[in-house]
């Protein structure tokens, strides 16, 4: 363990995940921990060894304890790992996406058998009237939701960091002009803007009101979209950080031996950022995972030949009195995805910061 | 979790039951049948009694929203069309209907369905004695004029366009004469108006059609003194049995009895309830779970066209409303069209269509919504003949279209309106036809452009669904429009397979310039085959069917032929 005391700020030197205490004061544990570990070895072997743990190790040790956390953990790999195998899943499960089963569907284009056609072929049944196998559809619909979710949420992060370290540390006119963007932002209510700004958007990108674009060109819409609408509270919250940072004494301390913004920006600020970012970002991802659903729902999200979970529920609302399995399905794996990324976001904000420990 | 248990409570109280595919099938098959209408030797009224109709009783129609005009001669939607000319207006001709599948066409306000002479190019009208409008005053022949010229004003123009066209000679019919606002005379070209009771028209070229053509509320009177231009909307002046009581756009439209109606002079129409009520608030959904509750004022009510049981409703409506649902073929056949300036390869046209899947395409669409198709003609229309050029089975035959390609991929892009069921339908398509070896990519249009981009002549998609409907039970109204090489456009296209076939062309002429009607119908039907034979320029897929619902005390509805809906003249409350 390096030295403690001295003229430099102790994160910097505790270096890893967690800086100092004002942003999330892992104080008493964070400076107990390696203030004993300055006497190793000394007391021997009698005593339980008493190791020193670096705040990020300590996150990590909480969170390993948190039985939520790891049980959705366990729950987002599950589903990381179908969106990621999506082929592999569904190639040794014997169907193709393509293939229609209509011989199993009743005159009007019900499902045959139990459960809107559950049987041991057809694990969640078929889509009625289609009839494609709702197995099928909900694995890759699971690529198409996390792949945006995802996209959207790294890509908003990127941009609210960046927004937030620059508009706090600067200041001024910029920290102005840039909190200006951030309030008209978050004055427009997301959904009713997406209804009416996504069909200008897909006209300016095929040039033409009546072309729409392809499928592959509505995806990368909507994650911008997403992304232009989902950066604002990530770069408030840094913002408010920063802020409180930047008058700290390791910051002057830094300037004072010649670093330029740049340096103190992404070497002294951002490292003691990385926990509420973290936090964010998987607060970020089921919100995405939500609101690219509802896109879909509303038709201005991704169309066929995607297999998209939002609409996959937005179909199966016509048929709940009639084949309630089909919406189950989809919902139940939407809401496990969902509610699974935000216990680990809970669990992960209260590993970083123990104060709010309950 | 509350959803999730709600969802829970479902599934055990629907989804737990075995689905064996054998109640769903609403009881009675509607057969597909030919219909030929036939000019009536009769036209006297009062029309026939219904056996067990009685007076009294108010009638609520649900339909979708509002109308968007009631105005005559701007009145081209199936639904409006209905409530006006079975309710409203009376036209020169009408249909005769009494619900045994019969269909005749009468002289309404006339005496008769029009005295032709010159060749088919003149047609007299005489008007009945004792024609009133709802204030007493006498219908004359002249407002029967004026109300023609008035579908030529530039403000007015969404009716349909027959009658002009045909006595301007030209398709675009108000080049010259633009109606009677603003100076202009209050008879439109080529109609001659000598007395009070006559009219005249003129066609420069023969239309054996007329007597059908009169049949549209373009043909109904407006008397000069009470047309708002475009208000009239809000207040058509009746001429039938019922007149407006109260009408709040959007909301509802209260008819009552016309007094002043005789039922001497009318051969169709009857006023057996005593009220309409037309609620425009009800979605399709709302509509069919009222009329399945059948309580209180849904007993005496029923839905139009536009409100086709919906895929949600259908089951629990054939459990418990199956002897309530009217259904039956409309005039309208959806087809998949080739863009054939794009989709040059005849063999791959025909591979296509020994390769679709009309049954599973059916069940995309909402089986009970329509019929397999496979011709060009509905089967409602006159000179419907029915056939299969290219019989691939219900499911379609994937072998012989896979020979016919010789084992080849082929891409192609096919273009959908962007609604829920269109996507399905393209999404259906696509996989369906996959192991024939086509890739078809799928590509959404927006939904209030569909139509004028598949119009553009220079449009970049190979294949699109289209629906068309004859405008009365004439294939005249089909073909012509529909594939007439020499009517193509840069925009605004009804022939949007682009056909330009010049054996065709003249064949359209030829039988446009014939008088007699059967003879008539007959060539349509065989151009009809020759067409989808030689040329495979679509693939015809779906015959449309109405499946609605009408309280139990509805006595008297039958499925109108030439309007594909509820009839309402023969109606009465039980």
């Amino acid at each position: 363990m390096s030295h403690v005391g001295g003229d430099r700020p102790a994160t910097e030197a505790a270096g890893g995940l967690s800086g100092p205490g004002p942003v999330l004061p892992l104080d008493t544990e964070a400076v107990l921990a390696p203030a004993a570990g300055d006497e190793p070895g000394e007391t021997g072997s009698k005593q339980p060894k008493v190791q020193g743990r670096s705040p990020g190790q300590l996150a990590w040790l909480r969170l390993r304890r948190d039985k939520i956390a790891v049980a959705s953990v366990v729950v987002l790999v599950f589903f990381l790992l179908v969106a990621i195998f999506a082929d592999l899943i569904v190639s040794a499960y014997g169907i193709n996406k393509d293939q229609l089963f209509g011989d199993q569907l009743d005159s009007i284009g019900y499902p045959l058998g139990y459960l809107g056609g559950v049987s041991g072929d057809h694990w969640f049944g078929l889509e009625p009237q289609l009839g494609r196998d709702i197995f099928v559809q909900l694995v890759y619909g699971a690529r198409t939701s996390l792949g945006i979710a995802f996209a959207a949420a790294v890509f908003s992060t990127v941009l609210g960091v960046i927004m937030g370290l620059v508009s706090g540390f600067l200041g001024g006119w910029v920290d102005s002009v840039i909190s200006w963007i951030t309030d008209l932002l978050l004055a427009f209510p997301f959904i009713i803007f997406s209804l009416a700004a996504i069909p200008i958007i897909n006209t300016l990108i095929t040039g033409s009101v009546q072309k729409q674009p392809s499928v592959e060109s509505r995806i990368y819409v909507v994650v911008g979209v997403l992304v232009t609408f989902g950066w604002m509270s990530t770069s408030r919250l840094v913002r408010g950080q920063v802020l409180s940072l930047r008058e700290r004494e390791f910051v002057d301390a830094a300037r004072a031996a010649g670093a330029g913004t740049r340096h103190i920006i992404f070497r002294q600020l951002l490292p003691n950022l990385w926990a509420p970012i973290l936090v964010t970002f998987s607060l970020a991802v089921p919100q995405y995972v939500t609101t690219e659903a509802a896109l879909s729902f509303l038709g201005i999200g991704v169309t066929e030949p995607v297999p998209d979970w939002g609409r996959m529920i937005f179909r199966s609302t016509s048929y709940v009195s009639a084949d309630p399995a089909y919406a189950f399905f989809p919902g139940i794996a939407l809401f496990l995805l969902v509610l699974a990324f935000n216990l680990f976001g809970d669990s992960l904000r209260d590993a970083l910061d123990p104060r709010s420990a309950r | 979790m509350l959803s999730v248990g709600i969802l829970a409570v479902a599934l055990a109280a629907a989804g737990c039951s075995k689905n064996t595919g054998e109640d769903t099938n609403s009881g009675e098959t509607t057969k597909a049948e030919t219909q030929t209408a036939t000019l009536a030797e009769n036209s006297d009224g009062p029309a026939p009694e219904v056996s067990g109709a009685k007076k009294g009783g108010t009638v609520t129609l649900y339909t979708s929203g509002d109308f968007e005009h009631l105005d005559p001669q701007q009145n081209y939607v199936v639904p409006s069309q209905t409530t006006g000319s079975n309710l409203l207006y009376r036209t020169l001709t009408q249909y005769r209907e009494n619900g045994d599948g019969k269909l005749e066409v009468v002289g309404d306000l006339a005496t008769n369905t029009g005295e032709e002479s010159n060749g088919g190019k003149t047609w007299k009208y005489t008007l009945k004695d004792g024609l009133k409008y709802e204030d007493g005053s006498a219908i004359t022949a002249q407002d029967v004029a004026y109300g023609i010229a008035r579908s030529f004003s530039p403000d007015l123009p969404n009716g349909p366009h027959y009658i002009q066209q045909w006595l301007a000679g030209s398709a675009d019919y108000n080049a010259k004469y633009k109606g009677p606002y603003n100076g202009g005379a209050k008879v439109p070209p080529n109609v001659q108006v000598p007395d009070a009771k006559t009219i005249i028209f003129n066609f420069p070229e023969a239309h054996a059609d007329t007597p059908f053509a009169m049949a549209l509320p373009t043909a109904s009177p407006v008397p000069p003194a009470r047309d708002t231009k475009i208000q009239y909307d809000n207040r058509p002046f009746s001429s039938g049995p019922y007149k407006i009581q109260t009408y709040n756009r959007t909301q509802k439209m209260v008819l009552v009895r016309n007094e002043n109606w005789d039922p001497k002079t009318d051969p169709i129409r009857h006023d057996y309830p005593d009220q309409y009520v037309v609620d425009f608030t009800r979605t399709a959904e709302q509509a069919s779970e009222l009329l399945i509750s059948d309580a209180g004022a849904a007993q005496t009510a029923l839905t139009f066209q536009d409100m086709t049981i919906p895929a949600s409703v259908y089951p629990k409506a054939v459990a418990q409303a199956k002897d309530r649902i009217l259904t039956g073929p409309t005039q309208y056949v959806w087809q998949i069209n080739f863009n054939t300036q794009r989709v040059t390869d005849l063999k791959l046209r025909q591979a296509l269509n020994y390769a679709i899947d009309r049954q599973g395409l059916l069940k995309v669409w909402g089986s009970y919504a329509g019929e397999p198709g496979s011709t060009l003609l509905s089967p409602t229309t006159s000179g419907y003949e029915k056939y299969n050029a290219y019989d691939g089975g219900p499911t379609g035959n994937i072998e012989k279209a896979k020979e016919l390609l010789g084992n080849k991929t082929v891409k192609l892009t096919y273009a959908y309106r962007n609604t829920e069921r269109n996507q399905a339908i393209a999404a259906f398509l696509r996989s369906s036809l996959k192991p024939a070896g086509v890739d078809l990519t799928i590509q959404p249009v927006d939904e209030d452009q569909y139509y004028t981009v598949i119009g553009k002549k220079n449009n970049q998609f190979d294949m699109y669904m289209y629906g068309w409907g004859s405008d009365w039970p004439g294939a005249g109204t089909v073909i012509p429009p529909l594939w007439d090489g020499k009517r193509i456009t840069p925009e605004g296209n009804n022939n949007t397979a682009y056909l330009n076939d010049p054996k065709t062309n003249e064949e359209i002429v030829r039988i446009l310039g014939l008088s007699d009607l059967t003879e008539a119908d007959k060539a349509w039907g065989a151009l009809d085959k020759d067409i989808m034979t030689r040329l495979a320029p679509t693939i015809p897929v779906i015959y449309d069917k109405q499946t609605t619902l009408y309280g139990s005390k509805i006595g008297g509805i039958y499925l109108s032929k030439p309007y594909g809906n509820s009839g309402l003249n023969n109606l009465y409350v039980k």
